[in-house]
């Protein structure tokens, strides 16, 4: 009688461990899932946000020659020929630093063309050429370099 | 004896079941890391670009020198209408190739409200406002729907665009 409870207690202590182990692995389990949780918003993203609110400035602020607005700027090629350098100035005064800037438009490009191993956002935009009547199509590029 | 089969029977279920859960948060990191996250989506900021791109246009297009006499304001409004029409069709063109539809028509009944409460200063006809000045029309404006859709998102707005 006394050797049979003294094997049901180390019975008990074994599936103790057991339960252990096995609440042990099933918890890894759940911290790997866990450590696959999204990732807080990367460089690139932070880019993203930078390039929509430049794009946004450029839109809607007055027209001036030492500020040139974004419409004036892609009316005619004419008009980029002459005010695209102070654009690109300009752009390049609002950025915090190590960002660069570069902007495609029908009329030609600006600023520093990424290498393609940079982390960069691209923006494509819309705006009116009064040149042509219509619409052309033109992106904000903004990478670290 | 047949109390450690049973211990055993049970690490081996929770080992059995930890490899089912590894391999379904493996599955899931695959499908995650695999899923395409540079495709763009309509989002707000690109609606507001359109809009702005499109009445630049609007506005541009309306301040062209019709120089047609008053008796004449139908061919002016056929006019402005068919540049319009340019413009909306090269942003249509443009935004098709980036996955997005883009719909644009004039509103009459906007524009004919937006004429009813002007006192007489505008006229409207086929969503367009215009008034006689110096004895020739001048187009005012324009009442329009547009639509921006891509597949899971849809941009919807109706408003009056006056520039004179």
């Amino acid at each position: 009688m006394r050797d049979l409870r003294l094997l049901t207690d180390n019975s008990g202590a074994i599936f103790t461990a057991e339960a252990v182990l096995a609440s042990l692995l099933l918890i890894s389990a759940v911290a790997c899932l866990e450590l696959t949780q999204p990732v807080p918003a990367s460089d690139a993203e932070d880019l993203g946000v930078l390039a929509g609110d430049l794009l946004s400035i450029l839109e809607h602020r007055d027209n001036s020659q030492l500020h040139p607005g974004l419409a004036a700027a892609l009316s005619s090629p004419d008009a980029w020929e002459g005010q695209s350098g102070t654009l690109e100035a300009d752009i390049r005064s609002m950025m915090p630093a190590g960002v660069r800037c570069y902007m495609t438009t029908p009329y030609g490009t600006r600023g520093d063309c990424p290498p393609e191993s940079a982390e960069m956002a691209v923006r494509p935009f819309q705006a009116y050429s009064r040149d042509s009547g219509s619409i052309i199509e033109c992106s904000l590029i903004l990478w670290r370099g | 004896m047949r109390n450690d089969s049973n211990g055993q029977m049970i690490l081996l279920s929770a080992l059995a079941a930890c490899i089912c859960l590894l391999t379904l948060v493996a599955i899931l990191s695959s499908v995650r890391q695999t899923a395409p996250d540079n495709i763009e989506t309509l989002t707000g900021d690109v609606f507001e670009n359109v809009l702005w791109a499109q009445d630049q246009g609007l506005g541009q297009t309306g301040l062209l020198p019709y120089e047609r006499p008053a008796d004449q304001r139908a061919q002016t409004i056929i006019d402005f209408k068919r540049n319009i029409a340019k413009v909306t069709e090269s942003l249509a063109d443009n935004m098709l190739s980036r996955g997005i539809a883009y719909r644009f028509s004039l509103n009459e009944s906007l524009a004919s409200g937006f004429a009813a409460e002007s006192s007489g200063e505008y006229e409207s006809a086929s969503g367009v406002i215009y008034r006689e000045e110096n004895g020739s029309v001048k187009i005012c404006g324009c009442g329009y729907d547009v639509l921006l859709k891509d597949g899971s998102v849809t941009y919807e707005l109706s408003r009056m665009e006056a520039w004179a």
